[in-house]
């Protein structure tokens, strides 16, 4: 949950691991991800007829929520943005997984985001073949795998993952165009 | 997968999808070798490429429900009554304006409005045409339009009723097309049919891609395109501009779908589509409704002409000349011997030989062919595009009369009869100088170029079956072999590339060699077989000797050959059979340059001293070559070169290109 200090937390941390301290994405990620859970689930229970609900809107609303934009560099923006692309996976998943042992009969765990999945776009069990498809494709060009999960999970645009990856929108769209159809192939299996 | 096995992937991929659609398959066919493993995948990727679904083509959260409207909610003054619709790029409601109280159509595009788009739109909104939808309103994420009821559009249909509904598009179009507008998308989906006709819908919305400049929203374009594959013209595929011509293509493809409830194209999967539109032509008409006429058959070729520079000009031409059909109460079809020739061969002005067939019947097709003539044509005379007007090919009988001339007088090299001796191509040399190979149609006596790219393009050579054509060209300072399809549809392919002059002689009746003659330094300039099952590595040496051969004629039976060389000291015309036994024999000496086969290989044809003369052949007999005997004396002839005359099939007609004084 986010605190009152957190945006000046989140800033500075953002500062830093943009200045090249690996320690402070450590720190910034659990709180990301809590934000982005509590949004989240703002989101499913209570505002259904939101004109469209994207994960984009979600983690622009993070972001506003956590972080000085005035303090920050565009740069800096994408690089959260990117965090929270990796947390979104990660929730998302859980959830998906968790509902998946659900319905098999295994123990039962109280899903916290079991409403947000079944509302989602795609249903758990693709998500998770989605989820291992990426882990794959992470093995032999790990840069592609990260760019769908910044755009599938994110919403990224392709100029903020341009900047995420340092690599130019060109070839982010190139890169894009082909972990797409290894991704649908794959699959398609 | 290796990341070094993944790299080979991503090249040959990004490699391929930089080529034209149609060059693809051949470039990963060629890239892979032999690993079948790595083309598989290659090709598995592109035909993903252009899937038009993805699951990550939407970021995961995004809820397609959530764009739903519900009945009853408000929408700016729109009030939603129900939905009447859901297409791939967008969702349609009915509603009502609240203010004027009158029933509306709703669209909610998918994907956001471009500036660009916004633009088009509000002039859209100024079409005002009975037989187009009208956009009433623009509003932040969708459009407001007329409120339609009607059924799409769905063949077949008599054609008696079809034709008048696509003159009616053909009138929606032409108003379009004077605003600038053009529609783009134009398919029978997109057509309503009303108690009053036809109306078009979507006009110029299709254009929802981003455009060069703008940031693309997703990358599923590809996936965007690949949705309406069916009803794109060939220029839309090579991403080249869509204009008013591209909507006379797809006027083209709904009249086929009207007439004959088929797609003009259809396959199985994307590259045989891209491939079929861009090269192939439609089933005939005729080959659903045996009543159709030639004219129809006509209008629709040239709706669906590859180039676009090729179809209809206007969409009021097009329009005018349906409702002449629909006039038209009976109509004269053609005889079967004169099928309809692709729309590509028309621009030409008619010159009729009245002696080919019944007067009636040419009259009659004199008015197809001028009222299919675009009024906007420049009219092309032989004078501006031809140079020299130094012979005219003739034909002779076999007693030496003249049984007619083809085409005007020019200057003319190297005429070849096609197997179903309806055309002739032959090169001609331009205004220019530049020589060019034309193929002119024996019954229509009209011209059409063939290949023109380089600045000599000479000695056409016809495949057996006449689909294709092997011919020299020189692009680089000395001749290569080419070879491309009759109908002048798709690129030149390279047959074989040297270092000196090499030109086609004969493509073998069995369809697996094709004669050329080429120099190399130790035989001077030798006869060679090139197998075309693997062309440009089948290539075999005929004599392989220090001699000068340079003309050869493969038997219709393709067990002999008639060459000419002067392996003997003389320069003389020789018989083999093919593969060579080591049997010769000599046909004719010195003088003589070329010989011909008659259709059934049971007589031989060749010049000497000034005539052609004719020996009968019998393959079985110890000398095989009966004792020669003159037909008739030859004319004066512009050049002794390959095929200065050919014979036709049966052996009764010589066309010779004929020097004019």
């Amino acid at each position: 949950m986010s605190t009152p200090d957190a945006p000046s937390t989140v800033t500075a941390l953002l500062q830093a691991w943009g200045a090249g301290d690996e320690g402070a994405l450590q720190r910034l990620v659990p709180l990301v991800y809590a934000e982005l859970h509590r949004l989240a689930h703002r989101y499913m229970r209570g505002e259904r007829h939101a004109p469209t609900l994207q994960t984009t809107a979600l983690v622009n609303e993070a972001y506003l929520h956590m972080v000085d934009a005035r303090r920050v560099r565009w740069q800096d923006r994408a690089h959260f943005l990117a965090v929270a692309a990796q947390m979104m996976r990660r929730i998302l998943l859980q959830a998906a997984r968790t509902r998946g042992r659900q319905k098999r009969g295994g123990d039962v765990v109280r899903v916290e985001l079991d409403e947000s999945v079944d509302a989602m776009a795609m249903r758990s069990r693709e998500l998770v073949a989605l989820d291992d498809a990426l882990d794959a494709l992470a093995q032999f060009d790990p840069r592609k795998a990260k760019l769908v999960e910044l755009r599938f999970f994110g919403g990224l645009s392709v100029e903020d993952a341009a900047e995420v990856l340092k690599v130019s929108p060109q070839t982010v769209l190139r890169d894009w165009k082909l972990a797409r159809a290894w991704l649908t192939e794959e699959l398609a299996r | 997968m290796s990341p070094e096995r993944w790299h080979e992937v991503e090249e040959i991929y990004h490699s391929a999808l930089d080529r034209p659609a149609a060059e693809r398959a051949q470039f990963v066919a060629n890239a892979c070798g032999d690993d079948s493993g790595l083309r598989e995948q290659v090709e598995a990727l592109i035909r993903r490429t252009e899937s038009p679904d993805s699951p990550v083509d939407h970021p995961v959260w995004t809820l397609p429900e959530s764009r739903v409207l519900l009945r009853e909610s408000l929408l700016g003054p729109y009030r939603i009554l129900e939905p009447i619709g859901d297409g791939g790029m967008s969702r349609v409601y009915k509603a009502v304006d609240t203010r004027l109280g009158r029933t509306v159509a709703i669209k909610i595009p998918k994907a956001q409005f471009s500036g660009r788009f916004l633009r088009e739109a509000r002039a859209i909104s100024a079409l005002n045409h009975p037989h187009i939808c009208t956009l009433y309103d623009i509003g932040p994420d969708y459009l407001v339009m007329e409120y339609v009821q009607g059924s799409p559009l769905k063949g077949p249909m008599p054609t008696e009723r079809a034709l008048p509904i696509a003159a009616a598009i053909a009138d929606a179009l032409d108003a379009a097309h004077r605003k600038g507008i053009v529609h783009r998308d134009l398919k029978p989906g997109n057509i309503l049919l009303t108690e009053s006709g036809p109306k078009l819908l979507d006009f110029g919305l299709a254009r929802q891609t981003p455009l060069a400049g703008e940031p693309a929203a997703t990358a599923t374009d590809l996936g965007v395109i690949a949705g309406t594959l069916e009803y794109m013209s060939p220029e839309q595929l090579q991403g080249r501009p869509v204009t008013e011509r591209s909507d006379i293509f797809g006027l083209g493809l709904v009249l086929y779908e009207l007439l004959t409830g088929s797609r003009a194209f259809e396959a199985d999967n994307s590259a045989s589509l891209i491939a079929m539109i861009l090269t192939a032509q439609p089933r005939p008409l005729r080959a659903f409704l045996p009543n159709a006429s030639p004219a129809l058959q006509r209008v629709v070729d040239r709706c669906l002409a590859k180039d676009p520079d090729q179809r209809w000009q206007g969409a009021r031409d097009l329009k005018a000349e349906l409702e002449w059909i629909v006039s038209q109460p009976v109509e004269a079809p053609l005889p079967p011997a004169s099928p309809p020739v692709p729309a590509a061969r028309t621009s030409r002005p008619l010159r009729w030989v009245a002696a080919a067939v019944p007067i009636l019947l040419a009259a009659l097709v004199a008015i197809y062919w001028l009222r299919l003539r675009p009024p906007e044509t420049p009219t092309d005379t032989a004078q501006n595009e031809t140079g020299l007007q130094n012979s005219r090919l003739t034909w002779f009988n076999r007693n030496g009369a003249v049984a007619g001339t083809l085409g005007e007088p020019a200057d003319y090299w190297g005429p070849a009869l096609s197997p179903d001796g309806q055309q002739v191509a032959v090169s001609i040399q331009e205004a220019d100088g530049r020589r060019g190979i034309w193929l002119i149609d024996r019954v229509r006596q009209t011209k059409t170029r063939f290949a023109a790219e380089a600045r000599e393009n000479v000695n056409p050579t016809w495949s057996p079956d006449g689909t294709e054509i092997a011919y020299a060209a020189n692009f680089r300072g000395h001749r290569d072999i080419f070879v491309r399809q009759s109908s002048g549809v798709g690129p030149a392919r390279v047959l074989f590339q040297g270092d000196v002059d090499a030109s086609p002689l004969d493509w073998s009746r069995d369809g697996k060699t094709l004669w050329y003659n080429h120099s190399e330094p130790a035989v001077v300039l030798d006869l060679w077989t090139l197998s075309l099952a693997r062309p440009l590595h089948g290539s075999s040496l005929f004599l392989g000797k220090p001699v000068r051969a340079d003309w050869a004629a493969e038997s219709p039976d393709s067990r002999w050959v008639l060459y000419r060389s002067n392996e003997d000291g003389v320069r003389g015309i020789h018989l083999q059979p093919f593969p060579p036994d080591g049997r010769k024999w000599s046909v004719a000496g010195g003088s003589s340059y070329q010989a011909a086969w008659r259709g059934d290989g049971r007589e031989i044809f060749f010049d000497a001293g000034g005539a052609i003369m004719a020996a009968d052949f019998n393959a079985s007999a110890e000398q095989p070559l009966g004792t020669p005997r003159q037909l008739f004396r030859m004319p004066p002839v512009l050049v002794r070169g390959r095929n200065f005359f050919v014979a036709s099939s049966d052996g009764e007609r010589f066309l010779l290109v004929a020097q004019l004084k």
